[in-house]
C-alpha cells in the first residue's frame, strides 16, 4: 500500500464523523507532503515538535523514514500500520499517527501527556503505620506502583481491552512460578468473554469475576494501596487493574481478607490479633445486635437481666410504635442521613450531621417518638459497619434482614437465617478456594493469619487455601 | 468437573468435619429430652443407661469410620442388596428425622414461642434442613466446623460456671430398677441411637490417624460428665428437665450479670439439631435417590412427605409419646442390620477387589 494523504485524512474524518477534538495537521517535511492525526490535550506537543517532526525536517533523505523514527530517543516505540480502522483505535487511545505521502504505512508513536490526580492515601484505607501511597484512575501509573514494590522479572503484566465503545484498558497481574496457571487463565477467560458497552469502574469487571453473580457478598477482593496488592500477588493471588478506576481487584478472595487490614501486618501480632477480634465483634454486632433487639424486646424479654428489663421497659414506654417498627423506622433515618452526607458539598456535611444527630436524634427521642435504647443499639450497629469496609454492603443489607425476621420469628428466626446465612457461604468456592477457609474447612497452617496472627517472620509458607504453584516463602 | 478440571468430592469430607457433625449430633441428641425420658421410667439407671448408650455409640463410630475409609457407598451401589438396603435406611433416617422434628417442634412452641402455629414452626425449621441438605454433606459438615466455635464456647461458659448444689451421692443406686429391667427397657430408647449411622454414605479425604478416636472419645465423655452432672444435681426431679441442657443453663454464676442464660444454650442447642437433622435429611435423600434418579426429586420428595405427615399429625405431643418402647426397638434393630449388612456388603466387595487384583 502506499500513504495517500488527502484521501487517507478524508477517509480518516469521516470515520470519526468530523469530530472537533481530533486534531488533524498538515506540513512539509524533507520527506514530502506528511500530516499528523491526534487528540488535542492527550498529547505532549512539545515532544512531538522537538523530537519527532523536527528530526524528519532535518533528517537525509537516504534513510528509510521508518528507520529514522525508530532511532529517535523519544517516542519509547513505534509501529507501522495498514489498516485505517487500526489507526483510528490508536488515535482514540490518545496516540499520534503520522501519515507520510507516499510511505508504505501510517507510523504510530505514543508520546502521551495525560493529566491526572496525584498519588496520595485512600480516604478509605488510612493507617496509622505503613505506607500511604495509594492507586489513581491511570492504569500505568498503577502498574508502576506495583513494579516498584515487587522488582521482579517474574511480575507478568498481561493487557486487554474491554467495553465495545469504551475500549477501556485491563490488565492482568501476576507473579509467575507462585500464582496458579489455571486461577490465571480463568480470569483471563472470564475478562475476554465480557460484552458490555463500557467500563466506567472495575466494579463492571467484578461483577464478571465473581463465582455467585447475584451474591449478596463480595466475592472480590478489591484495595486502593500497592503495599496490600503486592502483597496479595505475593500470596498466589491475580491482581486485575482497570483503566480510569483506583480500586485494584484480587481473586481468589476469601471471607476472612474483610477482616484483615494492612495494619495488621505493620504492627506486633498481640495487638493485630487483638484488633481483628474487635472488628469481627463490629461486625457480628452490626448485623445481629438489631436483631436481637427486637427479639428480646418483643418475644423473649424473660431472657434478659432484670435490672437490665426494667431501666429498658423504662426507656420504652410511651413510645407509640412496637419495637420492630421502631427500629425499622431508626434504620431508615439512619440510611437517609447515610446517603445524603455522603452526596452533600462537605461544607454542608457538618451542618447535617448536626441537624441528624443531634436535632432530629435526639428531638424524636425527647418527643417520645423513638426510644434511646433503639437510637444506641442502630449507632453501635453502624459504627461497626466501617470495622469491614469490604462488605459493607452485605452487613447492612443483612441487617435490615435479620431485624425483619427478628420481628416476625424472634430469636429463633435469627438463629435460623444466620445458621442459612453461613450454610450460604461456606458452600462458595472462589476459584477452587472455599470462601470461608481457612475456618470452614480448617486449614490449620492458614490459622496462624486468622483471628490470631502470628507475627510476619513466623508465616513461612504462603496460604494453603487459595492455590498457588510455590508454598515457600522463603 | 470444576471448571479447573478439579472432580466434584460432594461426598468427601474432612475427619474434622466428620468429628464435629458427630460431636454436635451426638450433643443435640443426648443432652437435651433423652435423660428426663429414661428418668421418667428408671429413675436415677439414666446414668448408666446414658454410659452404656455412649459406649454403643463409640463401637458404632469405630464401625461408621471404617466403613467411611472404606468408602462402603460405592460397594452398596454396587451390590444386589443395594434396593432393599437404601429402602430400609430411609425409612430409617426419614424416621429419625420425623421424630426429632417432634422434639425440636415441642421446644420451641413451649419454650420460645407460646403460641405460635405448628406448621410456622416446622416451615421455618424445614428451611435450613432443606437447604443444608440440598447443598450438600461437604456444606453441612463446614458449617458445623464453621458454628463449633460458638457451641464450644457457649458450653464452657455454661459448664464453668455452673453453680448447682452437686450431690454425687444422687447418682445411687446405680440400678434403681433390677439389671434386667434397666437393659430391657434401654433399647426401647432406640430413637437416640445411631448418631453416627447417616455419615456412612460419604468418604473421609486425607484420614488422620488420631482424630476420631480422640473426638468420639471427648464428645461421648462430654455426654457422661453433663449427664452424670444432672443426674447429682437434679437426682430423682431429673425427669422434669424436658430440655435438660438447656435447664442446666438456669443454675449459673454468670446470670445474675448477664441475666437468664438460656440464650447461651438455645444458640447451641439450636444449632446441633438444625445440624444433626440436616445430616439426617441429607441421608434419606441420598437412599431416596436409588428410587428417584433426580437429586432434587429425591431431595424434595423426602422434605414433602416429613413436612405433610408432620402437619397431618398437627400436635408435637403424640410423636413425644410413641417415641420411646416399640418404637425404639425397632429403631435399635434396624441400626443394628443397616451396620451389618453395609459390614457384610463391604467385605463382600474387598474380597472380589482383592481377587481381581
Amino acid at each position: 500500500m502506499k500513504v495517500e494523504i488527502e484521501k487517507d485524512l478524508n477517509t480518516l474524518k469521516r470515520l470519526l464523523c468530523d469530530s472537533d477534538d481530533v486534531t488533524f495537521k498538515t506540513f512539509e517535511t524533507s520527506m514530502g507532503k506528511s500530516a499528523v492525526a491526534y487528540i488535542d490535550g492527550f498529547v505532549d506537543k512539545q515532544s512531538l515538535y522537538f523530537a519527532v517532526l523536527k528530526c524528519l525536517y532535518d533528517a537525509p533523505l537516504s534513510v528509510p523514514v521508518y528507520e529514522k523514527l525508530c532511532r529517535l530517543p523519544i517516542p519509547e516505540s513505534v509501529d507501522m500500520f495498514e489498516d485505517l480502522n487500526e489507526v483510528l483505535s490508536k488515535v482514540l487511545s490518545g496516540n499520534i499517527v503520522l501519515l507520510i505521502d507516499g510511505a508504505e504505512g501510517y507510523f504510530c508513536m505514543s508520546l502521551k501527556k495525560t493529566s491526572m490526580r496525584a498519588i496520595s492515601e485512600p480516604p478509605t484505607e488510612s493507617v496509622i503505620r505503613g505506607p500511604r501511597e495509594g492507586f489513581i484512575e491511570d492504569y500505568k501509573t498503577n502498574i508502576t506502583l506495583l513494579r516498584r514494590r515487587i522488582k521482579n522479572g517474574n511480575l507478568i503484566v498481561s493487557e486487554t481491552t474491554v467495553g465495545k465503545q469504551t475500549n477501556t484498558s485491563v490488565a492482568v497481574c501476576y507473579i509467575k512460578g507462585i500464582a496458579d496457571e489455571k486461577v490465571v487463565e480463568e480470569v483471563k477467560m472470564r475478562i475476554s468473554k465480557i460484552k458490555i458497552d463500557g467500563v466506567p469502574d472495575s466494579y463492571y469487571i467484578e461483577q464478571y469475576l465473581s463465582e455467585s453473580k447475584y451474591s449478596l457478598f463480595n466475592q472480590v477482593g478489591i484495595s486502593e494501596k500497592p503495599d496490600v496488592i503486592s502483597a496479595k500477588l505475593l500470596e498466589g493471588r491475580v491482581a486485575v487493574i482497570v483503566d480510569g478506576s483506583p480500586s485494584v481487584l484480587t481473586v481468589p478472595f476469601l471471607l476472612f481478607e474483610s477482616v484483615q487490614d494492612s495494619y495488621d501486618y505493620y504492627s506486633n501480632d498481640w495487638r493485630a490479633s487483638l484488633i481483628r477480634i474487635f472488628r469481627i465483634i463490629g461486625m457480628v454486632l452490626t448485623i445481629f445486635l438489631p436483631a436481637v433487639y427486637v427479639a428480646m424486646e418483643t418475644y423473649h424479654s424473660h431472657l434478659l437481666p432484670l435490672k437490665f428489663l426494667i431501666s429498658l421497659l423504662g426507656a420504652t414506654s410511651g413510645i407509640p410504635f412496637p419495637p420492630q417498627i421502631e427500629m425499622l423506622l431508626v434504620l431508615l433515618l439512619f440510611e437517609i442521613l447515610n446517603q445524603a452526607s455522603i452526596r452533600m458539598p462537605r461544607f454542608l456535611g457538618i451542618s447535617l450531621s448536626i441537624v441528624g444527630a443531634i436535632v432530629l436524634g435526639e428531638t424524636a427521642v425527647k418527643a417520645g417518638l423513638i426510644s434511646s435504647p433503639a437510637v444506641l443499639i442502630i449507632a453501635l450497629s453502624s459504627i461497626g459497619i466501617f470495622c469491614v469496609p469490604l462488605q459493607l454492603n452485605s452487613v447492612s443489607t443483612l441487617r435490615v434482614l435479620f431485624v425483619c425476621v427478628a420481628s416476625v420469628t424472634g430469636l429463633y428466626g435469627v438463629i435460623i437465617g444466620a445458621i442459612i446465612t453461613v450454610g450460604y457461604l461456606v458452600s462458595i468456592n472462589c476459584y477452587g478456594s472455599p470462601f470461608t477457609a481457612p475456618f470452614a474447612p480448617v486449614v490449620t497452617p492458614d490459622l496462624g493469619d486468622g483471628f490470631l496472627k502470628a507475627e510476619n517472620f513466623n508465616q513461612t509458607t504462603r496460604p494453603f487455601s487459595i492455590p498457588n504453584t510455590n508454598r515457600r516463602r522463603k | 468437573m470444576t471448571s479447573y478440571g478439579i472432580p466434584h468430592t460432594q461426598n468427601e469430607i474432612l475427619p474434622s468435619q466428620n468429628a464435629v457433625m458427630i460431636f454436635l449430633t451426638s450433643f443435640f441428641l443426648k443432652l437435651s429430652s433423652l435423660p428426663a425420658l429414661i428418668a421418667k421410667e428408671l429413675d436415677t439407671s439414666a446414668f448408666i443407661v446414658i454410659v452404656f448408650f455412649c459406649l454403643f455409640e463409640l463401637i458404632l463410630c469405630a464401625v461408621v469410620y471404617f466403613l467411611q475409609l472404606d468408602g462402603a457407598k460405592d460397594a452398596i451401589d454396587k451390590s444386589r442388596l443395594k434396593y432393599p438396603l437404601y429402602a430400609l435406611m430411609c425409612l430409617y433416617f426419614c424416621a429419625k428425622l420425623f421424630f426429632a422434628l417432634g422434639f425440636i417442634v415441642n421446644f420451641v412452641t413451649n419454650f420460645l414461642f407460646e403460641s405460635i402455629p405448628l406448621y410456622v414452626v416446622i416451615l421455618t425449621f424445614m428451611l435450613p434442613v432443606v437447604y443444608l441438605g440440598y447443598k450438600g454433606i461437604k456444606t453441612i459438615g463446614r458449617t458445623a466446623q464453621f458454628f463449633f466455635a460458638v457451641t464450644v464456647i457457649c458450653l464452657f461458659l455454661l459448664l464453668a460456671f455452673l453453680k448447682i448444689n452437686l450431690d454425687m451421692g444422687r447418682l445411687l443406686p446405680i440400678f434403681s430398677k433390677p439389671p434386667q429391667t434397666v437393659f430391657e427397657s434401654m433399647f426401647g430408647y432406640g430413637l437416640w441411637l445411631g448418631d453416627s449411622l447417616p455419615l456412612v454414605l460419604c468418604k473421609i479425604k486425607r484420614p488422620k490417624k488420631f482424630l476420631m478416636p480422640l473426638s468420639c472419645a471427648a464428645s461421648y465423655g462430654l455426654i457422661v460428665v453433663v449427664s452424670m452432672i444432672s443426674v447429682a444435681a437434679f437426682g430423682s426431679a431429673l425427669y422434669i428437665n424436658h430440655n435438660l441442657f438447656v435447664n442446666l443453663s438456669v443454675f449459673n454464676q454468670l446470670s445474675s450479670v448477664l441475666g437468664r442464660l438460656q440464650y447461651l444454650s438455645i444458640i447451641p442447642w439450636m444449632v446441633a439439631s438444625i445440624i444433626s437433622s440436616s445430616i439426617l435429611f441429607w441421608s434419606a435423600s441420598t437412599c431416596a435417590q436409588a428410587f428417584i434418579k433426580n437429586d432434587i426429586a429425591s431431595k424434595a420428595a423426602v422434605a414433602l412427605i416429613i413436612v405433610v405427615a408432620f402437619l397431618a399429625i398437627g400436635h408435637s405431643d403424640v410423636l413425644i409419646d410413641h417415641s420411646v418402647g416399640y418404637l425404639g426397638y425397632v429403631m435399635t434393630g434396624a441400626i443394628v442390620v443397616i451396620a451389618l449388612s453395609v459390614l457384610i456388603i463391604n467385605a463382600v466387595r474387598r474380597k472380589k477387589d482383592a481377587k481381581t487384583v
